[in-house]
């Protein structure tokens, strides 16, 4: 914080002058005041002294005034005071102008509120993301992050960015900084050395910046997760090459899920269920038609998107008047005008894709293509959140907003990271899984979008199922899915992945048995991640899962069992010897109890 | 030739002067130790510690917090002489011994804090 000693000692040194002359005046006023002679009520010769003349320019000095205390002044001395009054007024409103000035100081403020995010920064006990850029994405993201209670900083550039912060109701604190994230400074103040920063996201609008951000991260905390967003190829390449985490390209994201939507429709609903935020009403899915697509702009989303429907089989006339020759069927000129639409023969398309970098040509071609031929399945590229109202207006079947994209694929990717390899999975599966699942999902959640969570069989995430399974137990997936309230009913829940070294499983199925280190994702409706933690992690809990008997708590009444059943145990042990039940092996080991 | 050094040098030895100036004399004899004196004394100490504030030197925090130091035993043993001698009315004899003391504390630390700026200039070669 070199900035910060640097700027108190200037602010310090200019204080300087205004306090010398503040002492200056007080003293020469006592001094006067103690020497000059006066007059006590015996009009006997009476000085001041320093007790009381400090009392009586400390009230005048303020503009108080009690008046002549202890005794009325002589003529002599109400001239001095007279000159004292202006004298020490003047210094205090020098001296607090100066306060003022220095509080208001551009430098100053900003050194004020740097220590105070930096130390907010340091109070967070949990993990946290440091998120660069807080333009749409950044604010999309942070939202659904505090809804997931993770913790995000935030730092951007643009002063309005951070002060919205403000205004908008996280579920927790959000610390947030203006600041350029191209100084590796500024990223350190945000935290990005401290052990409990899980993540750097940069999603600022400049590649550069991005790259600059993501290459300081992980020089100065290589352990830690690195997502950038990329706009083109180059940087994209880029960033790999440092072992970047994750690099979002946002119009690749877009044209990667238009893919699946366009091979299945069901697998496109299933994503976006699962990615959706909690809770929120679930949607219908888009069906993209087959047959003839047009897609206006050839910029790099209308590239990458051309090449999706291509690969799709699709008929596709791009028109743009950037278009080369190696696109095959291509029309010079605009989308928002009639007759170049009707030379893409708009009116036999099914579909129409409005792909440029400017909203408003954008919603013209859609307008223009709408009057013609009502019945096209639309897909609009939304540059600007602020024109949300339009684009809503418009009825689209797709928008494709770059921020949500990111903002969609990143929290995917921390919120719940099995996510992405049951999505990379379940790509390979046909239509007809998909809608299998999604009509069990339906029947577990009804219309809204399902909780996600992962489980780790590991001693600290789930230490009551570990230490049942170091004791030789068979725990099934079926165990875990009992209600602890109530063995026989189930928690409405399903099994989506189970990653045991390296090796995937979709959709497990319920005999399937747990070893250590088993990862397995679940979904399921709201409350039963945490019902399942007891059976994972409360001994007691698992054990009446197991066996349907509450075992005792307490270690008093548990050894008033033990002896209260010894007997019935020694007649058990001898009927059954190998089968002892988890509950006495877990609690009895005593000497004599048998392996 | 440094000028900010050379007025804290001015006013922290006139302080150390003025301070010794209090301090001589027998203990308990208030006509040996002037009131003027005390006030002079405290003055230029705060003037002298204001001359410090904001200065990120190693030796100048050191000669800063001493300075500090003086003020408080000044400012203490004032506030003691105004509250002997107009609220408990005590005798004069009662409370000089005091304040004499602590006027002899704070200059010892204006002494200390004379030895740093004089090691602090003997150490400048220029």
């Amino acid at each position: 914080m070199e900035l910060k000693t640097q700027v108190t000692s200037l602010i310090m040194r200019q204080m300087r002058r205004p306090l010398i002359t503040l002492i200056c005046a007080y003293a020469i006023s006592m001094l006067g005041l103690v020497l000059i002679p006066g007059v006590d009520d015996q009009n006997q010769v009476w000085h001041m002294s320093f007790f009381h003349a400090f009392y009586f320019v400390s009230y005048t000095a303020t503009t108080i005034g009690y008046g002549e205390i202890p005794y009325a002044l002589t003529d002599t001395q109400r001239i001095w005071v007279l000159f004292t009054l202006y004298m020490t007024v003047i210094s205090w409103f020098y001296a607090i102008g100066k306060i003022l000035s220095l509080v208001q100081d551009d430098a100053f403020r900003k050194v004020l509120t740097e220590s105070r995010f930096y130390k907010d920064v340091r109070q967070l006990k949990e993990p946290f993301f440091l998120i660069c850029g807080f333009g749409d994405t950044g604010k999309a993201l942070v939202r659904t992050l505090t809804e997931r209670h993770r913790r995000a900083v935030v730092i951007d550039n643009d002063e309005r960015n951070i002060n919205e912060l403000v205004l908008k109701d996280y579920h927790s604190h959000v610390p947030g900084l203006t600041g350029n994230v191209h100084e590796p400074n500024t990223l350190i103040i945000g935290g990005l050395t401290l052990e409990n920063c899980e993540g750097v996201i940069s999603l600022t609008n400049c590649d550069e910046v991005n790259l600059k951000v993501s290459v300081t991260a992980k020089l100065l905390n290589p352990d830690t997760t690195v997502i950038s967003r990329a706009d083109s190829a180059e940087i994209v390449r880029n960033l790999e090459s440092f072992k970047t985490d994750f690099v979002i390209d946002p119009f690749v994201t877009f044209a990667d899920m238009l893919s699946v939507s366009l091979q299945s429709p069901s697998l496109f609903l299933l994503h976006d269920w699962l990615t959706g935020v909690p809770e929120s009403e679930l949607t219908d899915p888009p069906y993209p038609p087959r047959g003839h697509w047009i897609l206006c702009g050839f910029g790099r989303f209308g590239q990458t998107v051309y090449k999706v429907l291509v690969d799709a089989g699709l008929d596709v006339v791009v028109v743009a008047n950037n278009v080369d020759d190696s696109v095959r069927n291509h029309i010079k000129g605009a989308g928002t005008e009639a007759v170049t639409l009707y030379k893409a023969d708009i009116e036999n398309a099914v579909a129409i894709i409005a792909g440029t970098d400017d909203d408003s040509t954008n919603l013209s071609i859609l307008m223009t293509a709408l009057d013609i031929n009502l019945s096209l399945f639309v897909i609009s590229r939304q540059n600007r959140r602020d024109n949300n109202l339009l684009f809503e207006s418009v009825h689209c079947d797709i928008v494709m907003q770059p921020g949500e994209t990111i903002a969609r694929k990143i929290r995917m990717l921390l919120t719940i990271p099995l996510l992405t390899e049951f999505m990379t999975n379940a790509r390979q599966q046909d239509n007809e899984w998909a809608n299998i699942l999604i009509s069990r999902l339906c029947a577990i959640t009804g219309d809204i979008v399902p909780y996600l969570w992962a489980i780790e069989i590991t001693p600290k995430k789930a230490g009551g199922v570990c230490s049942a399974i170091n004791f030789g137990r068979k725990i099934t997936l079926e165990i875990l899915q009992r209600d602890p309230h109530s063995r026989d009913k189930t928690i409405p829940c399903i099994p989506l992945l189970i990653i045991r070294e390296k090796e995937e499983r979709l959709l497990p199925g319920d005999d399937l048995e747990l070893v250590q280190g088993d990862k397995i994702l679940f979904c399921g409706g709201a409350g039963t991640a945490a019902k399942m933690d007891w059976t994972l992690n409360n001994t007691n809990t698992l054990n009446y899962v197991m066996t349907g008997c509450q075992s005792a708590e307490c270690l008093l009444w548990r050894k008033f069992n033990y002896y209260k059943t010894k007997d019935d145990r020694r007649r058990e042990q001898r009927r059954n010897r190998k089968n002892t039940s988890l509950f006495k092996q877990m609690f009895f080991k005593t000497p004599n109890s048998p392996k | 030739m440094d000028r900010e050094k050379a007025i804290f040098s001015f006013f922290i030895m006139l302080a150390f002067a003025l301070n010794v100036g209090f301090f001589l004399g027998d203990i308990d004899n208030i006509s040996h130790h002037s009131s003027f004196a005390m006030f002079a004394a405290i003055t230029v100490n705060l003037i002298a510690t204001v001359l410090k504030i904001g200065d990120r030197s190693q030796l100048g925090t050191f000669m800063l917090s001493s300075c500090l130091v003086a003020d408080i035993q000044l400012i203490f043993a004032a506030g003691y002489w105004a509250f002997a001698s107009h609220v408990f009315d005590l005798q004069h004899t009662e409370y000089i011994v005091d304040i004499v003391k602590l006027s002899g504390g704070a200059a010892i630390a204006t002494f200390i804090s004379i030895i740093i700026l004089l090691i602090d200039t003997a150490s400048m070669r220029r």
